[in-house]
């Protein structure tokens, strides 16, 4: 049995710099995951392959940001939120194309689509509204 | 289940403070809870009956540049040479590691344990300390995105608010209440009622304020993340909290007092908060209360009182649901209608809580169990509950990526 395989964090990174949102789906139940895993959550199977998220969504929930960590603190107040992809499963990312001065302008269950911005050295997974 | 029953013998704790202890480290931080604690033994203990140390200090690294604690504070306590182990386990860490004692005593290996922790927090700046406690989350895949635990929990706010149509006006009962109780309490970050704080800042900033609604959702209560305000969060406290657990049979010939470990309930959860299918509640807190409560061989309504981890107000209200005390959506409620006060029907954090006794991250979990050793021992004073007999305390770690319940008795 091979125990490696190319699910890492590096990977799904590598992939967000392409612009593609990548998690793995397990060949044995058919569970969908993002970030990738090595090990199914459901089953427990490690036979898994690479399965691209179509990055469209609704807003689970959110959150505006105003007392940042060290390496953001310039950023600060900024928008975060969990999304429900269509697919089913949730990621974080940050939350672009709203002023972080409306919170009400925010809605959970809003529709929202992928977006990959740059910051410092890597690419981000962001969403913005889908209008 | 344990093979041998385990008491607490002694219990000992620093006040939590962000300034008192400007020139403490660690190490005089946890000697000061040690020594309180040895002093507790109601005949006496010298050094010599203690076995082994467990240990918490969650970021130390970040904090002092300090790892090794367990060491550390095994020689400074004067301990050497039993063995001492560090436990790490993000806000939970003292809680685990009562746990582990219980379990090194109940196997037979030792009779006298000390556990605790400590946390020097105030070194550095708060987006540094933001950033040192974000360790606790899963780093690539929430970390670099810049949430932080403050984050975390105003998101399951939000969730909570969209899925029971509640708002965080209901919030501001449990800051109201918590620092009510501080107020009781010698040992707690801040001992005054918000309007007393609200009041000293109005003098010194030439403000009005009317009463604490009005202060809380005023500017100079700012938003951290939004929902959440500065007072729905627990301070930055340095602190330490030490415990003494013995075997049942050792327990008689230091205390005629002692108080029984009953159940212990310990699960770990998704690292991140997006892998859970709901986010109005904690799973593994749930199910860290389930276990806890077969062990005891009780139910959630026969807990007299309760400290649950309240690192944000709302994380007050999902763990009185998860832990069985309030229906779902009606946690908030319960805390509005005063069902949670020292008076009321499930006394919560009758210490004043994370938020307002404070919560040196690794000190909280046995200072936790610090309140439920004065309350069961009927030595409360002022926030002393009414015929106390089971007490339970709630640690979760980071988002719930680790909860502990630990049911106490008398």
């Amino acid at each position: 049995m091979n125990y490696t395989n190319s699910f890492s964090v590096k990977a799904f990174f590598d992939y967000l710099k392409e612009k593609r949102l990548m998690g793995v789906k397990c060949l044995n139940c058919k569970n969908l995951m993002i970030p990738p895993r090595l090990i199914c959550t459901v089953c427990k199977k490690t036979n898994l392959e690479w399965f691209e998220f179509e990055g469209a969504g609704a807003l689970e929930t959110f959150t505006i940001l105003h007392v940042a960590p060290t390496p953001l603190k310039e950023k600060a107040p900024y928008i975060l939120g969990i999304v429900k992809l269509n697919e089913g499963a949730l990621i974080t990312g940050r939350i672009i194309g709203i002023t972080s001065d409306k919170p009400e302008k925010i809605r959970i269950g809003m529709s929202v689509k992928a977006d990959f911005i740059q910051e410092s050295d890597s690419t981000l997974l962001a969403f913005k509204p889908n209008n | 289940m344990l093979m041998n029953k385990v008491a607490l013998i002694g219990a000992g704790m620093t006040r939590f403070h962000h300034a008192l202890h400007k020139d403490k480290s660690s190490r005089e931080l946890f000697v000061e809870a040690f020594l309180e604690c040895l002093d507790s033994v109601d005949k006496g203990i010298s050094h010599k009956d203690i076995d082994a140390l467990f240990i918490s200090a969650t970021a130390s690294e970040f904090f002092e540049h300090q790892s090794h604690t367990a060491c550390l504070l095994s020689d400074w306590t004067g301990l050497n040479p039993i063995p001492a182990t560090r436990i790490e386990a993000a806000c939970a860490s003292s809680s685990a590691a009562l746990e582990i004692g219980v379990f090194a005593i109940a196997s037979g290996m030792y009779d006298i344990v000390l556990v605790g922790g400590v946390e020097k927090m105030t070194t550095l700046e708060v987006d540094e300390m933001t950033y040192a406690l974000m360790s606790g989350l899963d780093h690539p895949y929430e970390c670099i995105l810049g949430v932080s635990n403050p984050g975390l929990y105003a998101m399951m706010a939000n969730a909570y608010f969209e899925k029971y149509d509640s708002s965080w006006e209901e919030l501001t009962s449990i800051s109201i209440k918590n620092h009510h109780n501080a107020s009781m309490n010698p040992k707690a970050h801040f001992q005054s009622e918000i309007m007393d704080i609200a009041k000293k800042i109005s003098q010194k900033k030439g403000l009005k304020f009317d009463n604490e609604m009005d202060f809380l959702k005023s500017p100079t209560n700012p938003y951290i993340a939004y929902p959440l305000r500065l007072f729905d969060c627990s301070p930055v406290s340095d602190g330490a909290s030490a415990i003494l657990l013995a075997s049942s049979k050792k327990a008689k010939k230091f205390t005629d007092t002692p108080i029984y470990v009953t159940g212990l309930g310990h699960t770990s959860g998704t690292m991140s908060l997006h892998d859970r299918r709901y986010l109005t509640s904690i799973p593994a807190s749930v199910e860290a209360g389930n276990i806890a409560y077969r062990m005891a061989k009780i139910e959630s309504k026969d807990i007299d009182f309760a400290m649950v981890h309240d690192c944000f107000t709302p994380a007050e209200i999902i763990a009185t649901e998860d832990l069985g005390f309030f229906p779902r959506g009606e946690g908030g409620r319960a805390a509005i209608e005063g069902r949670t006060r020292i008076n009321g029907e499930k006394p919560i954090n009758t210490d004043g809580g994370l938020k307002a006794k404070g919560h040196p991250i690794a000190a909280t979990g046995t200072a936790m169990s610090y309140e439920v050793w004065k309350q069961l021992r009927g030595e409360a004073d002022k926030r002393q509950v009414n015929n106390a007999e089971i007490g339970l305390i709630h640690n979760v770690g980071a988002s719930g990526g680790t909860a502990i319940v630990q049911i106490f008795r008398r």
